[in-house]
């Protein structure tokens, strides 16, 4: 779906406060893939985002959409990439739920009866559908965010990026965010790239990307990079107590396979102590 | 130190009524005529006519006087001198003599007559502000301000400005108040009256709030490119301004009280 090619990216480039964020990145995208991009602070995460969206033209490479699907697109009529912010609060612009989400169908000119049934669509399948005439500023963190991603939706992009927009919120509305985020994902194969520090997150993805130094440095399957403790050491991840317990519990020959979740440890033991008996 | 802001004289008030269904730019270009119409002449009976719209008015938007009442609290001095001075000094039948002021029928009448029609005057406004949601009221004045692109005033920036200022109201309040915590837990004393330590907690919030203001600032532009606003750029809206019957019979009804005015 999306491919980039050896890109590098300057911030004031060509003047003596020259700085290189991105050296040479390539990476490609699926559609309905879920990717966890991680690296520490200044890493080049945020500018890699900006990239993807362009916002930012790279210096060097090139960012390619695969063309038989850019055929279908009609040009205006939606964005590819929607990104999201960490704090909410300064991505609404509007007074009322229903009207912040038509902001961005407003700009792109969708007729009027158009603009009524994406609207309500998109508010009904993330369940904000109810709270449509709610002032913005009356929501709460969860719900902000929530809606913050509404708006990106009704414009149905290809893509989303999610730029560290949970860690503001409490535990409970991180858990809308993910229904959400995986919603979109299986319903309308949208793309998710997070941008994230916290291991939680990563283990709910399918791939983690991990970005040092504006290179990649790692790019494979969770499962496998849950198991990598030097990469994890790299950027200060803890293992999850899920994972270091399943190790001792195959340590003592309790179970065969590491389980990344409480359900799939429950499950596991389950499986092994009825088999067993 | 920061007023709440929802208790802020003239926020929107969201009720269901005739008043709040009107044509935000009928309803703004009343309020212009009407406070026009005030300004230009001013006897009892204008006095008296204007009440009788502002009164029933109220009642039909469904706000009771009590939000008026509050919003007049910080001008009440204003007002009460101001009365004061025409009591005492517009010529004419003394009452009662104190020195050099004299108390005069007329004075008496003046400054019950201005201080009433400051309160209309507001009163007007209020329920404009009241009754019309800030988005509304902003198309609104930007409407009414439309042909002054043509002299390439930037009319649409300025709009826009105005909304967002508006729709940032409760965040930068909230902000305010979430600093003011903060430095309180510092050590900030809030309470004292001396100037220096009220200079110093003014600044101890200010730098904080720039400094968040320059962020948020950053943040929208990307939010606002990422959802595809160009600045001027044609836009379909959601809710269209509708131009109904009432609109008019009220649009109608206020040119005549206006007209009116000049032959009382
Ligand atoms: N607008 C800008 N102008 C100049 N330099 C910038 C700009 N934005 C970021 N940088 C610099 O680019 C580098 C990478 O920044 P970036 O925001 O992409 O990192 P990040 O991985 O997102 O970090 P974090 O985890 O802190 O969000 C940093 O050294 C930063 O100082
Ligand atoms: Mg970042």
């Amino acid at each position: 779906m999306l491919k980039l090619n050896d890109v590098y990216f300057n911030y004031h480039n060509d003047t003596p406060r020259e700085l290189q964020v991105l050296r040479g990145v390539s990476l490609s995208l699926g559609e309905g893939e879920y990717i966890s991009l991680v690296g520490n602070n200044g890493s080049g995460k945020s500018t890699l985002a900006k990239i993807i969206c362009g916002l930012l033209k790279p210096s060097e490479g090139t960012v390619i959409w695969s063309s038989e699907e850019s055929n279908r697109l009609i040009p205006g009529h939606r964005t590819r990439v929607g990104l999201i912010l960490q704090n909410p609060d300064n991505q609404i612009f509007s007074g009322t739920v229903e009207e912040d989400v038509a902001f961005g169908l407003e700009n792109l000119q969708t007729p009027l009866v158009e603009m009524k049934r994406k609207v309500e669509d998109t508010l009904r399948s993330l369940h904000l559908w109810d709270k449509k005439d709610h002032p913005t500023h009356l929501l709460s963190g969860g719900e902000k965010q929530k809606l913050a991603i509404a708006s990106i939706v009704v414009m149905e992009p290809e893509c989303l990026i999610l730029d560290e927009a949970t860690v503001s919120l409490d535990y409970r509305s991180k858990e809308q965010v993910l229904e959400t985020i995986m919603f979109l994902k299986k319903t309308k194969r949208v793309a998710i790239i997070q941008i994230t520090s916290s291991i939680d997150e990563v283990i709910s993805s399918e791939r983690v990307i991990l970005l040092d130094k504006g290179k990649i440095l790692y790019d494979d399957q969770v499962s496998s990079f849950l198991k990598d403790s030097e990469i994890m050491d790299l950027i200060g991840f803890d293992m999850p107590a899920y994972v270091s317990i399943s190790q001792e519990l195959i340590g003592r020959g309790l179970i065969k396979e590491v389980c990344y979740t409480r359900e799939e440890l429950a499950d596991r033991l389950l499986w092994e102590y009825q088999y067993r008996t | 130190m920061f007023q709440n802001y929802k208790n802020l004289s003239g926020y929107y008030l969201s009720l269901n009524s005739v008043i709040h269904k009107l044509n935000p730019q009928v309803k703004l270009i009343c309020m212009i005529l009407l406070m026009s119409g005030l300004l230009i002449n001013y006897n009892l009976v204008i006095i008296l006519m204007y009440s009788l719209v502002l009164l029933p008015a109220y009642q039909i938007a469904k706000i009771p006087l009590t939000v008026l009442y509050n919003s007049f609290k910080p001008l009440i001095w204003i007002i009460f001198f101001s009365s004061v001075a025409h009591l005492f000094t517009t010529p004419g039948e003394p009452l009662l003599s104190i020195g050099f002021l004299s108390l005069t029928v007329e004075g008496i009448q003046k400054s019950l007559i201005l201080s009433t029609r400051l309160i209309l005057i507001i009163g007007f406004t209020m329920l404009t502000s009241l009754t019309t949601s800030p988005v509304n009221l902003v198309e609104a004045i930007s409407s009414l301000l439309k042909p002054f692109s043509w002299l390439r005033l930037p009319v649409n920036q300025f709009s826009l400005m105005l909304s967002l200022s508006l729709r940032f109201l409760p965040v930068i309040y909230e902000e305010a108040e979430r600093i003011k915590k903060s430095q309180v837990a510092r050590g900030a004393n809030f309470s004292s009256w001396s100037l220096k330590s009220k200079v110093n907690n003014v600044v101890s919030i200010i730098i904080p709030m720039i400094y968040s203001a320059i962020i948020r600032a950053d943040d929208l532009a990307i939010a606002m490119e990422i959802r595809g606003f160009k600045i001027g750029e044609k836009r379909t809206r959601l809710k269209e301004t509708r131009f109904n019957f009432i609109d008019l019979v009220i649009l109608i009804l206020t040119i005549i009280i206006f007209i009116i005015t000049f032959f009382l």
